[in-house]
């Protein structure tokens, strides 16, 4: 096991909530650790909140000894390397990271891989294949004043006869030429690439309450109206992307049943991303059946 | 004359939804969706039937052969992994 040189890291940053569990960040340089608590922003503990005896996972990033040209950082948790990354990558990775540590956390909530966004306090989760448009959707939302809860892992938890979905504003990954250009600030240049916190579009909502799933679904000319979808389909395309499956098992399967039987499931065509926010506006307004 | 029995693989969970059957298979995390069809083959899996059971039950509660159906399915189910290695019933 190799161990990061930890004694020259010097920037700290943080703490950070990553659902339920906490995090800080540190390295040895001082311009990194800025721009990875500029993307956290929306994950930071606020100024009232004490973390004090709570287990906090330290993430540190070092410059890799002796000096490597591609592979320049090496990005460790509690002192131990995971991986060593390129420059490109090493924002990513440590995003990666803070989602393992909502994920290892063992909360009572079912993790999905999907987005999530609330109006009023009523959430819709918008879930699907890798590429369907979630993240773009999310973030249009959020500038069009939804509250945004996460464009990743939505965490959803059984209350009563619903459900309820926790906030996990990790920023939005972003891939150039995107419908989101003209609410993106400057201040994240002209990489192709970014990951923009969703308070620079919006605002961050609350725990709120689930309303609809979605699954959105990239189609030119489509009317971008929502239409009921199959839930046992529904089921099928989340479970391919359960983040904790694996460990969930035959339990998690139970789970996802259950949700996708008590809450309407839709499928959404979407050509034009403002048709597509004023029909799930009046969907979450009760205003579809 | 020897009847395999058909019998579900003990690694999957069944859920009905709505007009189908899910199946979780928990070696992999993979949620199979069966078709209503599908799903009327699955209901009669149940470890005492062989696959002649099956297409007779099947038959004539639909009043036509599905001989064929049914063994389109019985066949997916094995390349999926959904069956136990049949059981050989000799009694």
């Amino acid at each position: 096991m190799r161990v990061p040189s930890i004694e020259r890291a010097v920037h700290y940053a943080g703490p950070y909530h990553a659902g339920s569990a906490f995090f800080s960040l540190a390295g040895d340089d001082a311009s990194l650790i800025g721009r990875i608590d500029s993307d956290l922003r929306d994950l930071r503990v606020g100024s009232g909140e004490s973390v004090q005896a709570k287990r906090i996972t330290q993430l540190t990033v070092t410059r890799r000894q002796p000096r490597s040209e591609t592979h320049p950082w090496d990005v460790s948790a509690d002192g131990e390397i995971c991986q060593t990354v390129t420059n490109d990558y090493v924002r990513p990775y440590v995003l990666w990271e803070v989602t393992r540590i909502l994920l290892e956390a063992d909360e009572p909530t079912l993790a999905i891989h999907a987005g999530s966004v609330a109006l009023d306090g009523r959430a819709i989760v918008i879930a699907g294949v890798s590429h369907a448009g979630k993240s773009t959707l999310s973030g249009w939302l959020v500038a069009h004043g939804w509250g945004f809860l996460t464009d990743e892992v939505s965490r959803l938890e059984q209350s009563g006869e619903g459900w309820r979905v926790h906030p996990f504003p990790r920023p939005i990954g972003v891939r150039r030429p995107t419908p989101l250009e003209p609410f993106v600030q400057p201040e994240f240049g002209e990489a192709t690439e970014i990951l923009v916190p969703a308070s620079t579009l919006g605002t961050l909502s609350g725990v709120a309450d689930l309303t609809a799933i979605v699954l959105p679904e990239r189609r030119p000319g489509a009317s971008s109206t929502p239409t009921p979808a199959h839930p046992a389909t529904a089921v099928r395309l989340l479970a391919e992307h359960l983040p904790k499956r694996a460990s969930d098992g035959r339990a998690g399967f139970r789970t996802l049943v259950d949700l996708m039987q008590s809450v309407p499931v839709y499928s959404l065509h979407v050509d034009n991303l403002g048709a597509a926010e004023r029909a799930l506006r009046e969907l979450v307004a009760g205003d579809v059946s | 004359m020897t009847a395999a029995r058909l019998e579900r693989h003990p690694a999957i969970e069944t859920a009905w939804v709505v007009d189908r059957y899910l199946l979780f298979d928990e070696r992999d995390g993979v949620v199979h969706e069966l078709n209503p069809s599908a799903s009327a083959v699955w209901d009669l899996i149940d470890g005492a039937r062989a696959e002649k059971d099956v297409i007779e039950s099947l038959s004539a509660q639909f009043g036509q052969d599905l001989r064929a159906d049914v063994q389109v399915a019985l066949s997916d189910f094995r390349t999926r992994g959904l069956l136990s290695d049949d059981p050989v019933d000799r009694a």
